[in-house]
């Protein structure tokens, strides 16, 4: 475990002691990350805001949680903060358009730490996608990133939702096989 | 068939249900069926938390965009507003005696049934009669103790919960009024211990007394003070 890692997991540990100064550093260190996580889902800032606030009050009720994981610890901050703006974006009304929010969004800033610390996971990840087929690849990197359904998928591919589905389960089980390697 | 030649079928489509989650290609209803899985199913969990760690490597491209100052104040006021404490730093948990008054509720109303099976066993053994017992567990957790307190210093302490996961240790710590906690060593397995409470503390009114017991790395905290969640707390109580 790195040492940022090992920070967060501490303060997530105190955070479930319902230790209040250690949770506010603890959003200090993270809420840039899932900030710019629940933008680039939602791609509105106000409900992004919104949703951050959300976040954190998942992350004070459910800091216990996190004991006996054994996933890294801001491996596991930026899953809660995914899972809740896929939530949010599901249910969104169909046809909410964000295209023209999208292009006001500035451009996140990498903070250069925080990439080195995942960059063997990140490299290893990179070059197994890397060996799917090029619109698989896609399918998968803009799933995880953009929050896009099944459906939005196929209409974006331009193939049958069960095609897709049938697609990206196989990508999922090659990419797993080749992590595993 | 051809892919389910390794596990059997229920194995992987629950592997492919755990991927499709984490991905976040599912529609809302079946995201709702299986954030519960998440919730009930170990197995599936586990399952979940491998994908979550496999796509963690994509987590850099998402980069880093500070929200406005308000979200903090916001967050604050959603957990915190109505406590007078707000916004004050304070030492946590440890000093929350309202939060230990709720532990120690909740602990009590597990006593009797807890108490019964440890009181038989070491009721022979010890002589004079135990003058106090604690049971000690919390909400949202599997762990759960029970402790006697002989005349003088001595606590007996027994797990009657779940033992600490692998490459863990149980600590157990007494906490006098507000002040810090102070170990009285960890914990071992389905054995009773017995502990010394140092001298200042047991002089002390019972009822000022809290016993917790805090999820540490394998050998026990490395601060002195403790690093892990609480697993399990209570007071001494009259028997």
């Amino acid at each position: 475990m790195t040492d940022e890692s090992a920070i967060i997991g501490d303060l997530i540990a105190r955070t479930a002691l319902r230790d209040r100064a250690a949770f506010q550093r603890l959003y200090d260190q993270s809420a840039s990350k899932l900030f710019a996580v629940a933008l680039r889902i939602l791609k509105d800032r106000a409900d992004a805001e919104d949703a951050l606030q959300d976040v954190y009050v998942k992350i004070w009720n459910r800091a216990d949680r996190f004991a006996g994981g054994g996933t890294s610890p801001m491996a596991w901050l930026v899953a809660i903060a995914r899972n809740h703006a896929i939530d949010k974006l599901r249910a969104r009304r169909p046809g909410h358009s964000n295209i023209a929010v999208h292009a006001d969004l500035p451009d996140p800033a990498r903070s250069p730490e925080a990439s080195a610390v995942a960059a063997s996971e990140r490299d290893r990840l990179d070059d197994c996608i890397g060996r799917l087929d090029q619109a698989k690849a896609d399918s998968v990197r803009s799933a995880y990133m953009e929050g896009y359904s099944y459906q939005e998928l196929a209409d974006r591919h331009a193939v049958p939702l069960n095609t897709m589905r049938t697609w990206l389960r196989r990508s999922l089980m090659k990419l797993k096989e080749c992590l595993e390697e | 068939m051809t892919d389910g030649k390794e596990h059997g079928d229920g194995e992987r489509d629950d592997d492919v249900v755990a991927a499709e989650f984490v991905l976040g290609v599912l529609t809302a209803g079946e995201r709702a069926d299986a954030a519960r899985r998440v919730d009930t199913d170990r197995s599936f969990a586990m399952r979940v938390a491998a994908w979550e760690e496999r796509f963690s490597g994509m987590n850099d491209a998402f980069g880093e965009t500070a929200p406005p100052a308000s979200a903090w104040t916001r967050i604050e006021d959603q957990l915190f507003a109505l406590d007078p404490t707000k916004k004050v730093p304070s030492a946590g948990l440890w000093t929350s005696l309202v939060f230990w008054r709720g532990l120690a509720i909740a602990g009590f109303a597990m006593l009797a049934v807890l108490a019964g099976a440890f009181l038989t066993r070491e009721a022979q053994r010890i002589a004079p009669e135990p003058e106090l017992v604690a049971a000690l567990s919390a909400a949202d957790s599997n762990a759960a103790f029970v402790a006697l307190r002989e005349s003088g210093g001595t606590l007996r302490i027994t797990s009657v919960g779940a033992p600490p996961p692998e490459g863990r240790d149980h600590e157990l710590w007494v906490i006098a009024g507000e002040d810090a906690p102070v170990s009285l060593g960890l914990l071992a397995g389905d054995e009773a211990v017995t502990a010394v409470l140092p001298a200042g503390i047991a002089a002390l009114d019972p009822s000022q007394l809290t016993l917790a017991v805090s999820l540490e790395p394998r050998g026990g905290s490395p601060t002195g003070q403790p690093t892990g969640p609480v697993v399990a707390a209570g007071k001494l109580k009259n028997i």
